[in-house]
């Protein structure tokens, strides 16, 4: 995501899950990997001081993971543009159908200045925490998080009806486009489970030779009382873990990355994932091209909303 | 302990204290460096969140409770969420709200990151013009070694609980020739 859209057109129908779920829980990764590599204190909630704390931790602690020095920010640059932004949302929303625009604005433009800060610092890098938000503005939508029950509440009615209980006091997601419907979530527990398992692999498996299977995972859980299927410790917990660049897996099971030896078999591992999906994929443009006239998959594919 | 108890009341303040540091979060930065210091924050999960917990009052720094010329020193550490990040609108009201508690020629002393779009010197220069708040820089320090320097053995954090980096000081002195 290098570019963001400067005359966007929100969106007039019902936010799709689809379009902002995924993209929010990696935008939330990427603010996490840096509380897992340089805090090991326990979360708890998931509220709006623990995520302004980590926003503040990845613009101060960036260096430490990216490969280039930061860059100095032109501020002056950066005022402008949100002046531009702050603007046109407010001509976008002064027409919809909710009167309090002042708190969608708040919270994007904060996000907005937040992505043109690190671009600015690390014009090369793909590390950008924010840019899966703005592929979400991108794609026509605003949007607010909070952590107060009842200001969610109001906005969102019913989001906290069933499982979604257990979570008061995480912040929710709330996006809505021009219209008055509005969509949301509340974060789950996945990222204190995330810590929770670091934590054991980086101390039962701290390298390639002393690995720890999805079995065992689900195992180390129930002992502490939480119960997950296979499928859901894969996407809430290992699957981040492992975009996080700390963990890593190979046939057997999974490991703490840490040395050039655990890095190069996860590395290679995954490599042989990407060559065993890539012959599938190169199967489907064959087809393409031969029984649907040359469909563009790949084009298809980018536009999936 | 109860919220209340961190609710400020007049009877009890103490004019011997002419230091305050607003955002103190978990931390004691201000009674450490610069004694006789009151310790606020609006964040109410502190008081079950921090051990130890030093604040002394729950209060928004964009409403403090003191009156008018209360204060020697108002000391803001690397701030987050909430600051000078505008030009104008709550950054304004900041600003109108610090030189309200301030004394004549009292000062503002500000530590941030030099990445922090909150406490941007230049930000906080304009956002005292726009205000029309007369002012002398007395101090603008810009070092990497800033936290080592002058404030060796102190650790300052942020609410995720992960260490932050002051690279950069500013004091302002206020000259408050207007009236807010």
């Amino acid at each position: 995501m290098n570019n963001i859209e400067e005359n966007i057109v929100l969106l007039n129908k019902y936010p799709n899950r689809r379009i902002f779920e995924h993209r929010f829980h990696e935008h939330l990764s990427k603010l996490f990997t840096y509380k897992l590599i340089l805090s090991n204190v326990e979360l708890n909630n998931f509220n709006v001081s623990t995520y302004s704390g980590l926003e503040q931790s990845v613009i101060e602690h960036s260096a430490f993971f990216e490969i280039h020095e930061p860059k100095e920010v032109d501020w002056d640059s950066i005022d402008k543009q949100k002046i531009l932004f702050k603007n046109h949302l407010k001509l976008l929303l002064q027409n919809g159908h909710y009167d309090n625009n002042q708190l969608w604005i708040t919270c994007t433009i904060n996000t907005i200045e937040n992505w043109l800060i690190y671009k600015s610092m690390y014009p090369e890098t793909i590390n950008n925490p924010w840019s899966p938000l703005i592929e979400i503005y991108n794609h026509g939508l605003v949007h607010f998080i909070s952590d107060d029950v009842l200001e969610v509440a109001n906005l969102k009615r019913g989001i906290f009806n069933g499982k979604n209980e257990q979570f008061i006091g995480n912040i929710s997601y709330l996006v809505k486009g021009v219209g008055k419907n509005i969509n949301g979530l509340i974060v789950d527990d996945r990222y204190k489970l995330q810590t929770v398992v670091f934590n054991f692999l980086r101390e039962q498996a701290p390298n390639h030779k002393s690995v720890i299977n999805l079995k065992l995972i689900r195992e180390f859980l129930i002992l502490n009382n939480i119960k997950m299927s296979i499928e859901e410790i894969q996407v809430k917990i290992t699957t981040p873990l492992k975009k996080t660049g700390f963990i890593g897996s190979s046939q057997k099971g999974f490991f703490f990355i840490s040395d050039q030896e655990d890095l190069l078999v996860s590395y290679c591992f995954h490599m042989s994932k990407i060559v065993s999906i890539q012959h599938i994929m190169d199967k489907y443009i064959d087809r393409a091209k031969k029984d649907f006239d040359n469909y563009d998959l790949n084009e298809e594919c980018n536009n999936p909303f | 302990m109860p919220e209340n108890t961190y609710m400020f009341d007049h009877a009890k303040d103490d004019s011997s204290i002419q230091n305050i540091e607003l955002g103190c979060g978990c931390g004691n930065f201000g009674q450490v460096f610069y004694p006789k210091c009151y310790l606020i924050d609006n964040n109410v999960d502190l008081t079950t969140n921090c051990n130890p917990l030093y604040i002394n009052f729950l209060c928004s720094a964009y409403d403090l409770p003191w009156e008018n010329d209360r204060f020697e020193m108002v000391i803001i550490c690397n701030p987050w969420n909430y600051g000078f990040s505008d030009p104008d609108e709550s950054s304004i009201l900041l600003a109108k709200e610090l030189n309200r508690v301030l004394r004549q020629n009292g000062i503002l002393t500000i530590l941030g990151n030099k990445y922090n779009k909150y406490c941007i010197p230049q930000r906080i220069k304009k956002t005292l013009d726009n205000c029309g708040i007369k002012y002398q820089i007395i101090e603008e320090i810009s070092s990497d070694d800033l936290g080592l320097e002058y404030y060796e053995g102190y650790i300052f954090k942020s609410s995720s609980g992960i260490s932050t980096i002051v690279n950069v000081r500013l004091m302002i002195k206020i000259e408050k020739l207007n009236e807010n």
